[in-house]
């Protein structure tokens, strides 16, 4: 009811102003009666009436006229304060008063109007162009979403505006700008399903749906909506390309505003649809960046497998090959052939038996799982284990190892820091021509332990040297031997594991530096006599 | 027997193993480390088997094959870890005469080698006549016999049993096998081979379902078993 009473209010109101700007011209007119000719008279209510048109529609305007022709008549046509006429060129001198007043009412208002819509589709060019400025600045779905919900909340001087995504039958607050809508409402949903559905406007009562602060108190009406009832708290757009539905936009007006017309409607429907387009292409991008994703990701994955089996099969192949010898009937085998076929087992088992090491050591720092086990160690005594593991690996090169004397005891993780040592001499050594030097050494730097490995090998191109250290990294070369590239990755897994840094450095004519660091005990804590800093 | 066998391989230990292992079946054995140093190698005192690494540091064991075939027949042995059907037609399109996958057992390589070395001697020898347990070829009259009876062949089948039999214990890929016997524009006619091989197997084979001459090579070719008791 109330709705009922308030338009009648806005309808009538605009009457009472035109009625009420040409009755007061009346008396003010009154005084010059006597001096005024009957056409002077005629002349002013028209520019009266001009004025009244200017600034209403064409109800008011022409009960503007009708009140004009009615006062001209009563207090200015003699006789006066009578309706009657005494002569008859007055008579047609009152018609054509009124005949033009309505005409000028009319064309006055037509003109107007005119007007006023060339400004609304310069209004609107201007604003849908701005928008798509500012699309085209974003680049996100989520900053182009609020891009839209901000602007519209802006020109149509709205509450709330919202876009709502439908995501797996759920519709989910993408952007709001306003108060947020309280989407979990069941109506809300429905409304918006049916509206997406349909591929129509609805509208909504706030009552049923909470705006947070709640809105007007009201007795919650039954559930009605009605397509395109603009006059709704809530008016709902679809949201979708001709493929695919995607969501809703949502426009809450202000506690008191008109309905939106159908100017504005349209306009809004433009912004849903360039919302429509901006989610359909970031969607569609992100699509293409999963499909990327995932190829890369088989790319590689189709590249450890060949790389893992590469290096898998290799020793195996030397432990077949060497078994199966052993194995043949009738073959008189001299000690120094058996021991050099044993060996080679030997050997490659501990190969595989590295390289399952490293496979496992690399799937546990991607897992996440990688525990130091710390104590309290000599570095140099890590160096000489790892030594004597690569012993066969180092066969035929020049090996130096320099330890300094001067490094504490340190707490460290034994089995995983020979592990990176052994990793290093045996990259060393797979990279490197045999009888070229391998130098490793140990020495405090700045508070830490630095360890250097050094090689006389195919080197690293320049920019590459920290990706030496990724998994599944192999430097392209044309000479490159085979390997997973995976004891590097393992390397660098372990000493960030120990709060240490590693890295290379390219020398001159192909050699490379691997460094790494390790943390040396607070003086405190150094179970050993205190380091001589001042050696330095 | 003496026959000269040059081994190419990066890894060290299998070059060990094999020269160990070849060394006391009575072979001559070299190595190589690299593709540049067997090419020489194979040009100063051309072995009499090569046995081959496709994974060489330097050159790509295919080109090995390639640039070797440019001047000589030698019979070349592929041992790699690569055991993708694609890699196995390229080495063998570019000449190679086998393919064994690492790791592999020395009985194999060494039954291997001796089928390249007899198919060796056999072609020195130009015999014109081929046999295969009862099957007989005469290349010279155009004739096979089974167990003494004529078996009727179209041309194109002879053509196919005799691009086989005479490439005995040797890997032939389907394109190798399509261009000879029915030229280079059948090459990709993969399902004309499966028909005629087929029929061939029904004609030759004592059984077809389970073929002990013409052998299959899944996605790489046909062998014609060389080593069929006689």
């Amino acid at each position: 009811m109330r709705d009922v009473t308030a338009l009648n209010w806005r309808t009538l109101r605009p009457y009472g102003g035109s009625l009420l700007l040409v009755a007061a011209v009346t008396p003010a007119l009154l005084p010059f009666r006597l001096h005024l000719n009957i056409l002077n008279v005629a002349l002013i209510y028209l520019i009266v009436i001009t004025v009244v048109s200017l600034r209403t529609t064409t109800g008011p305007g022409i009960a503007a006229s009708v009140l004009a022709f009615v006062c001209f008549d009563f207090f200015f046509v003699p006789p006066y304060y009578t309706f009657s006429v005494a002569r008859p060129d007055h008579v047609l001198a009152l018609f054509v008063f009124l005949g033009i007043a309505v005409v000028v009412t009319q064309l006055v208002i037509r003109l107007r109007a005119r007007t006023e819509e060339a400004l609304r589709r310069g209004r609107r060019t201007a604003v849908l162009y701005d928008l798509s400025t500012a699309l085209i600045g974003e680049a996100g779905l989520d900053q182009m979403l609020q891009a839209i919900v901000d602007r519209v909340r802006e020109v149509f001087a709205l509450e709330t505006c919202a876009v709502l995504l439908q995501e797996g039958g759920v519709f989910r607050q993408r952007a709001t700008a306003g108060q947020p809508i309280d989407v979990v409402s069941p109506n809300l949903a429905g409304v918006a399903a049916w509206a997406l559905d349909k591929r129509q406007p609805a509208g909504l009562s706030r009552t049923r749906v909470r705006i947070r602060p709640p809105g007007r108190p009201g007795a919650p009406a039954a559930w009605n909506f009605t397509q395109g009832r603009r006059d709704r708290d809530l008016f709902l757009l679809p949201v979708a390309t001709t493929q695919r539905p995607l969501g809703v936009l949502v426009v809450a007006r202000r506690p008191g505003e008109p309905p939106l017309d159908d100017e504005q409607v349209q306009l809004l429907a433009t912004f849903a649809n360039q919302a429509a387009l901006a989610i359909e292409r970031s969607l569609l991008t992100e699509e293409q960046n999963r499909a990327e994703i995932l190829a890369r990701s088989d790319e590689l994955k189709s590249a450890l497998l060949s790389a893992v089996s590469h290096d898998l099969r290799t020793p195996l192949a030397s432990i077949k090959a060497s078994a199966t010898s052993l194995l043949q009937d009738g073959i008189a085998w001299t000690d120094e052939d058996r021991r050099e076929l044993l060996t080679a087992i030997d050997e490659e088992s501990d190969r595989l038996n590295r390289l399952v090491a490293n496979l496992l050591d690399l799937s546990r720092i991607e897992g996440g799982a990688l525990r130091p086990e710390l104590g309290w160690y000599d570095i140099g005594e890590a160096i000489d284990a790892a030594v004597e593991r690569t012993r066969a690996v180092l066969d035929g090169y020049v090996l130096e190892v320099r330890v300094a004397d001067d490094l504490p005891a340190m707490r460290f993780d034994f089995v995983k820091v020979v592990q990176v040592l052994v990793n290093l001499l045996e990259n060393a050594a797979r990279y490197s021509p045999p009888g070229s030097h391998v130098s490793l050494s140990a020495r405090r730097r700045d508070g830490e332990l630095e360890v250097v490995v050094r090689d006389e090998g195919i080197g690293v191109p320049a920019g590459e040297e920290q990706r030496i250290f990724d998994k599944f990294y192999r430097v392209e070369a044309r000479n490159r031997p085979p390997g997973s590239g995976i004891g590097l990755a393992v390397c660098r897994g372990f000493v960030e594991a120990h709060e240490g840094r590693i890295w290379a450095e390219r020398g001159d004519r192909g050699s490379l530096t691997v460094r790494f660091t390790l943390p040396l005990p607070a003086v405190a804590e150094t179970p050993a006599p205190a380091p001589r800093e001042a050696a330095r | 027997m003496g026959a000269r066998v040059l081994i190419v391989d990066d890894e060290p230990q299998i070059r060990r193993a094999l020269r160990v292992g070849l060394q006391a079946n009575g072979f001559d054995v070299e190595v190589a480390a690299n593709g540049e140093t067997a090419l020489d190698y194979a040009a100063g005192h051309p072995p009499d088997v090569l046995i081959l690494d496709l994974g060489l540091p330097d050159v790509d064991g295919v080109e090995v094959v390639r640039q070797i075939r440019e001047w000589s027949a030698l019979p070349i042995i592929i041992l790699s870890v690569r055991g993708a059907e694609r890699d196995k037609v390229v080495a063998l399109d570019a000449g190679a005469d086998d393919y064994l996958t690492k790791p592999f057992g020395m009985d194999e390589l060494l039954a291997r080698i001796r089928v390249a070395l007899r198919r060796t001697a056999g072609q020195a020898r130009g015999e014109p006549v081929l046999e295969f347990g009862d099957l007989r070829i005469d290349l010279a009259a155009r004739l096979v016999t089974r167990a003494g009876h004529e078996v009727h062949l179209t041309p194109t089948e002879y053509d196919l049993l005799r691009e086989l039999a005479t490439n005995a214990g040797k890997v032939l890929t389907h394109g190798m096998l399509l261009t000879r016997v029915w030229g280079p524009a059948s090459a990709d006619a993969t399902n004309y081979l499966r028909v005629y091989v087929n029929q061939l197997r029904h004609k030759i084979e004592p059984n077809p379902a389970h073929p002990r001459l013409i052998l299959t090579e899944p996605g790489v070719g046909y062998r014609f078993r060389a080593d069929v008791a006689g």
